[in-house]
């Protein structure tokens, strides 16, 4: 069981690190789409949060509860998955007339939700700094879900651009949502749902580096 | 949106893009960018006064930079605005046009 245990943890570590160690070779290169690298810090983000969980881990022999530094991971991983699609890219695929007034609303959805998943968690019963800490990180979720489901709905005539990248839009969608739902089940004690989202993440961060460096290298056909 | 037109014999051309190149502007603007790719070895597209670049316009360049690259011939980008720039960098395309 605790061999287990230590697996369990173990695994998103290598997701992570895979996903950010080889996507920072494909796009820590000059020349390459400012737009791949804030996605490469948003899996380092990633990354060091599970690394911090496991060095406490073999530390001090639990996971760590209440403030601590892992929380900055989530917080950062989602404002970089934020930045990557807010202001230029999005005035590049939006030149905000009324014609995606639809798309703009839709987009509105999946940051609902999610402000719904947030609202479950300050009413949880577990201790306040989690709570609090909790909402913290996860507060760039919202802009960060809004765009990356607006730029994965936004209709593409001439837009190449992001006919290309919806795959890793979808990726984007499901890492913010999972994020909110493994603070979310773990300030419920639901483990199994913690479980699940976490694996989710861990597989989005062994998906995201091919499905960017395929979309990017459409941009240039 | 307008763009003017300055020959620099004997060869060579300088497109001024005034303006918002997007959806709208960049199906035109694209055929002036292929007459132009077809008359001339040197091509300069002085952007100073692009308002705006939509995916679409920007797509209407790299079209260009293609038949450019094709016909042997060659193109620079000047007077580029910090939005512009920000957009080549965001996408990687500063790495391939060449930037006065």
């Amino acid at each position: 069981m605790k061999h287990l245990y230590a697996l369990w943890t173990l695994l998103p570590l290598l997701c992570a690190g895979f996903g950010f160690f080889y996507s920072a070779w494909l796009f820590f290169r000059k020349g390459q789409a400012l737009f791949a690298q804030l996605v490469v810090c948003a899996l380092g983000c990633l990354w060091l949060r599970r690394l911090f969980s496991v060095v406490w881990l073999l530390v001090q022999g639990t996971l760590p509860e209440g403030f601590h530094v892992g929380y900055f991971g989530i917080f950062g991983s989602l404002m970089f998955l934020f930045s990557a699609n807010y202001d230029q890219m999005d005035h590049l695929v939006d030149s905000g007339g009324k014609a995606f007034r639809l798309w703009r609303l839709t987009a509105l959805a999946p940051p609902l939700l999610l402000a719904a998943a947030m609202v479950c968690i300050a009413l949880a019963p577990c201790p306040a700094q989690e709570r609090w800490m909790s909402l913290f990180a996860l507060l760039p979720a919202i802009p960060a879900s809004y765009y990356a489901c607006k730029h994965l709905l936004l209709p593409d005539e001439a837009m190449w651009l992001l006919e290309a990248i919806r795959p890793y839009q979808l990726c984007a969608l499901g890492l913010c949502a999972a994020q909110t739902l493994e603070l979310a089940a773990a300030c419920r004690e639901l483990a199994c749902l913690e479980a699940g989202a976490t694996a989710v993440q861990s597989a989005l961060c062994l998906l995201i580096p091919e499905v960017l460096k395929r979309g990017i290298k459409k941009w240039m056909c | 949106m307008t763009i003017k037109m300055l020959k620099l014999p004997p060869d060579g051309v300088k497109l001024f893009l005034n303006g918002r190149l997007d959806a709208n502007s960049a199906p035109s603007a694209g055929e002036v960018f292929l007459k132009v790719a077809e008359e001339y070895a040197k091509i300069t597209l002085d952007l100073g006064a692009l308002e705006y670049i939509s995916s679409a316009g920007l797509r209407s360049l790299l079209s260009l930079q293609k038949q450019v690259d094709r016909t042997g011939g060659d193109l620079t980008f000047s007077n580029i605005p910090p939005a512009v720039a920000e957009v080549f960098e965001l996408t990687g395309f500063n790495a391939f046009l060449k930037i006065e």
